[in-house]
């Protein structure tokens, strides 16, 4: 008796901490993020807050820890059981959560996919930070001109099994066959995983195996800071050209000192944004998600839907944007 | 007080008991927070999310814990038979759907079967350390099959109606894969717990030495129980499936911990011996009202693991601690009579 | 016969030793990677590894401690998260940058000088941090009697969920750390990296303490017959918790040391790390059931995972191959493991047929 008298007690101690905020009037909408604790998503957020400030909704957020399909799965489905009224998420896995989010939509709920896309069943609309094709091309473009069009270069990507990548990687390799890049020549491309650990590793055994290496394309956030890492730790910056996608707030540093002499990234508030205005919208009736229609988003003007690749529709927020050490004190506060 | 428990029958001083009357607390303290959503015809929907593809996971490593051994690699061997599931259909020459499940549970069974082989012929090598190695491997299997792939397009029965679908029993909504678990548990139960084959389990988890020479054949079980688990496994990883609608190779990553958390949250002992099916039930029931209810509350993925944690860490320790004390004043009063003597 | 006894002597005395069958099996493996990309048997590259696996030896060095007891910790990456963390917050907090110009070759230039929290106070912070949560660890498994697999687990969930609680969801970046952090795992001293010197002298420390210091010892005894230990008058309780203390420590030192050559502080930090480190003993002859192990051989043990993570890295695996990565990884340490294992079973047969002559 004492015994259960003292678990009892002791969960009380543990849920005491519990605050609920549950709004029911207002349009909710349930943000569902690849990751806890990484900036870019913090930085999504804030779209959606400022958004929020705009058009007055609900929304709640949340990612998995461990960046899996099931925990997001695990969101999806507590979000259906508060009866949210959108859900925009960043997938993990394009495919892994039609399923969920097509009961979800038998239910009424509308589905916006932003920064990384659900596959076409099972989502109204996507939101694109920038048209493949383009994210692609001028990462080859830099590296090009830094490394003043010849030599070798290599691609340190995420995963092998991330569609986006593979998407921006495909379109680069069609960029080198142009006739200016003919002396640039693509050795390897290596996966660092996302883990900053391994990606330094990768970097390091690309350091050692080619000692001609003059470039290296990073279009990933966690792999161009590692890169970064490896390079400055070799006493190679400059001597290794580096660019690819990264976060302004993590590699002012490398673009200062010149590790890196320009990267990209689109704007993740934007983002959020467009994605939060697109799921209100959406909400209300006033678009459906199908080609052509178009609707109102606030400071980023009237987006228009399009057709996507895949057969779904998308709309696109913008171009990717380049830092260069020149602009970077303007952003590295900012996300 | 302790005159009190020590009157009441033994059946209600079981640990099950515990689980209980923490059910009825996590549901009491989660339904006065939440009353619109944290209802039962809700929280049965939610079954499907914590429930079901553990749990049979669960089941199988409920055997290896009661035998004293552990296998971390139960949620790779579930990767690697959905795998060969998905690929067999999707790409196989026109194999059906059915001949398509049966390779992947015989892709479990065997996966657990080499498990079982290395464990019984390298018996200085504990069970943890094998299966650490072959986790790794057979996930880099299905890595190698499926590689950047996802792998869907399964018959709408199999990714609706038991993904999804639900059946209505008295007058709720029930999962049809909570039916179908549900469906299972009293077979397991009365397997391990009433029959000869499922004693000599515990007999071999509570002294392996001693009931090698009293004619059990320890190594026969050992192989018997690290197939089967791969068998559950796999059907773990079918009822997962069915959930996400297609296969990754990442698909069911750290469900092994989940396993071992519920099957010892259900009174299991990873030093073997002990574990229950009824208890294993109760740990799902109350994960599942715990999960949700802290989802639902605080919406944060760490601080619902640090919670976890919190309640396997108390669940284990607070009958340990109050076990200990009642031993030292046993021990007390032992000597106080001597001393009287 | 005495020639043959002779033989026999010479072959079984190379046996006694698992640490030289282990060596064998790292340069035939460093070797053969070498066939197909020589850049992997150059001398930058094997110090590189070095350097790559000075966090996991000192780690390992911890779980070899704690396995000589008859326990174990999966909450080791953990711990580096939450230490770590700690750490990071405190040299955030009090970080003062400073920018000079100076004139260098007859040309302005600017440089920043970055401080906080001296160095040493980071660092027993963080082994402080590290040291604590595994005497919780120790206290539950030793005087609370919980399983070390179960409490560990629990552990692990708590500490990743602690970190996150107190970064808020906040990482921690290279400019938020100060210069003496960032180059404490990059400093050189007689061509070695720190992280090298700081792993030999772990090794030293714990070498010693296990070899020639009563309470070293005892971690042996109490592994191999806890009851004989108990009975012989050493309290058993205290050395299991001693053990978990100084993994704790350890894996806040770790954390720290991974922290810097990362640069970067995440809740998440080092994830599932733990099972190379196990795995890394295992290889090593250290007995996951307690009172047998060395520290040499936890060390070769965890450059063989080193090596063969360098080889996956060094072969170039390209195109479809890339995907074997991970199947190789694994087949790779099951043979390791079970070569060990067959290298102690010649010994043991060997010194029983010694005993029978």
């Amino acid at each position: 008796m004492k015994r259960a008298l003292s678990l009892i007690l002791a969960l009380i101690l543990m849920l005491s901490l519990a605050s609920v905020v549950m709004a029911e009037k207002p349009i909710n909408i349930g943000v569902v993020y690849k990751q806890t604790g990484n900036p870019f998503f913090e930085a999504g957020v804030r779209g959606f807050e400022e958004a929020k400030g705009e058009l007055g909704f609900e929304f709640i957020h949340n990612g998995p820890a461990d960046s899996s399909n099931e925990g997001q799965i695990q969101i999806i489905e507590g979000y259906i059981q508060q009866g949210v009224d959108a859900i925009a998420i960043s997938a993990n896995d394009a495919a892994g959560v039609v399923s969920v989010l097509q009961t979800a939509m038998d239910q009424g709920i509308k589905v916006v996919s932003w920064d990384s896309k659900v596959e076409p069943e099972g989502r109204n609309l996507n939101i694109d930070p920038s048209v493949a094709e383009n994210i692609g091309r001028v990462q080859v473009e830099e590296i090009a001109k830094q490394i003043g069009g010849e030599g070798q270069i290599a691609i340190l990507s995420a995963g092998a099994t991330m569609d986006n990548q593979n998407t921006w990687i495909k379109y680069m390799q069609e960029e080198l066959k142009k006739p200016e890049y003919a002396k640039i020549e693509l050795v390897t491309i290596v996966y660092g995983d996302d883990l900053t650990d391994k990606s330094i590793q990768e970097m390091q055994g690309l350091i050692n195996s080619y000692p001609e290496l003059k470039g290296v394309i990073s279009p990933t956030t966690v792999g161009i800071a590692a890169a970064a890492v490896a390079i400055k730790d070799n006493g190679l910056s400059g001597k290794i050209k580096l660019t690819g996608l990264g976060l302004p707030s993590e590699m002012a540093e490398y673009l200062k000192d010149g590790t890196c002499e320009g990267m990209y990234l689109w704007n993740p508030i934007d983002l959020g944004y467009t994605a939060a205005y697109a799921a209100v919208a959406l909400v209300k009736g006033e678009i459906t998600g199908a080609v052509g229609e178009k609707f109102a988003a606030g400071r980023m003007g009237e987006k228009e839907i399009m057709e996507a690749a895949d057969g779904g529709t998308f709309t696109l927020v913008g171009d990717p944007f380049r830092f260069t050490p020149d602009n970077i004190d303007d952003w590295k506060d900012v996300y | 007080m302790s005159r009190l428990t020590n009157r009441l029958p033994e059946w209600l001083k079981r640990w099950e008991w515990i689980l209980v009357i923490l059910i009825l607390a996590v549901f009491w303290v989660f339904s006065s927070q939440q009353p619109d959503n944290y209802t039962l015809s809700k929280l049965l929907n939610q079954t499907r999310v914590y429930m079901v593809d553990v749990g049979f996971m669960a089941l199988g490593m409920l055997t290896v814990l009661i035998l004293g051994d552990i296998d971390i690699s139960v949620a790779a061997t579930a990767a690697l038979s959905a795998t060969v599931m998905a690929v067999s259909y999707n790409q196989g020459s026109g194999i059906p759907f059915e001949a398509a499940i049966a390779l992947m549970l015989i892709t479990g069974a065997v996966c657990g079967l080499i498990n079982g082989l290395l464990v019984t012929r390298f018996s200085e090598l504990f069970p943890m350390i094998i299966t650490l190695s072959t986790q790794t491997l057979y996930r880099g299997i299905a890595y190698i099959i499926l590689k950047d792939q996802s792998s869907g397009r399964f018959p709408a029965w199999f990714s609706k109606d038991l993904g999804y679908g639900a059946m209505s029993i008295l007058g709720l909504d029930v999962p049809i894969m909570l039916v179908c678990f549900l469906a299972v548990l009293p077979a397991f139960y009365i397997w391990l717990h009433k029959t000869a084959s499922g004693r000599r389990i515990f007999a071999a988890g509570t002294n392996l030495t001693a009931s090698r020479y009293s004619g059990v054949r320890t190594g026969r079980i050992k192989l018997a129980v690290f197939t089967l688990n791969g068998l559950m496994a796999a059907v773990g990883g079918f009822f997962l499936t069915s959930r996400t609608g297609s296969v990754k190779y990442t698909i069911a990553t750290g469900f092994e911990m989940q396993a071992i958390a519920i099957a010892v949250l259900g009174g299991a002992s990873t030093s073997g011996g002990r574990g229950s099916v009824v208890g294993l039930l109760l740990a799902l029931v109350l994960m599942t009202g715990l999960k949700n209810g802290l989802m639902l509350v605080y919406n944060d993925a760490f601080i619902l693991n640090l919670s976890i944690g919190l309640l396997l860490i108390l669940i284990v320790l607070i009958p340990n601690l109050t076990g200990e004390l009642r031993r030292r004043s046993a021990v007390r009063r032992q000597r106080l009579s001597l001393q009287k003597a | 016969m005495p020639e043959q006894a002779k033989k026999n002597s010479a072959f079984s005395a190379l046996l006694k030793h698992r640490e030289v069958g282990l060596a064998a099996i790292l340069v035939v493996l460093f070797l053969l990677v070498g066939l197909r990309n020589l850049a992997f048997t150059t001398g930058p590259n094997a110090l590189f590894i070095m350097e790559d696996t000075a966090i996991m030896i000192i780690l390992a060095l911890g779980m070899l401690c704690v396995l000589l007891v008859g326990s174990i910790d999966i909450s080791i990456s953990a711990i580096m998260a939450l230490s770590t963390m700690t750490a990071g917050i405190v040299m955030k907090q009090y970080l003062t940058i400073t920018e000079t110009q100076a004139m260098v070759n007859g040309a302005m230039t600017s440089m920043t000088l970055r401080e906080s929290t001296p160095l040493v106070l980071i660092i027993l912070i963080g082994m402080g941090v590290g040291a604590l949560s595994g005497a919780m660890n120790g206290a539950l498994i030793a005087y609370g009697r919980v399983l070390p697999i179960v409490a560990t687990l629990g552990m692990q969930y708590i500490l990743y969920g602690l970190s996150h609680v107190i970064s808020d969801g906040q990482a921690v970046y290279r400019k938020d750390m100060p210069d003496a952090f960032i180059n404490l795992s990059r400093e050189n001293l007689l061509g070695l990296n720190s992280k090298i010197w700081i792993m030999l002298a772990v090794f030293l420390l714990v070498f010693l303490f296990l070899t020639y210091s009563r309470r070293g010892r005892y971690l042996y005894a109490v592994g191999s017959s806890p009851e004989a230990a108990a009975m012989s008058g050493i309290r058993i309780q205290r050395s299991r918790l001693l053990a978990h203390v100084i993994m704790g420590a350890l894996a806040g030192l770790a954390g720290l040391l991974y922290a810097s050559r990362d640069t970067k502080i995440t809740q998440d930090m080092a994830m599932s790390y733990e099972m190379y480190v196990i795995a890394a003993c295992v290889i090593g002859g250290v007995s996951v059931s307690g009172g047998r192990g060395k520290a040499l051989g936890v060390v070769l043990g965890a450059l063989t995972i080193g090596v063969i993570n360098n080889a996956l890295t060094m072969l170039r695996l390209t195109g479809n191959s890339e995907f074997w990565k991970k199947a190789i990884q694994g087949a790779l340490i099951l043979m390791a493991v079970v070569t060990n294992v067959l290298i102690q079973r010649a010994k043991e047969r060997r010194v029983l047929k010694d005993r029978r002559i």
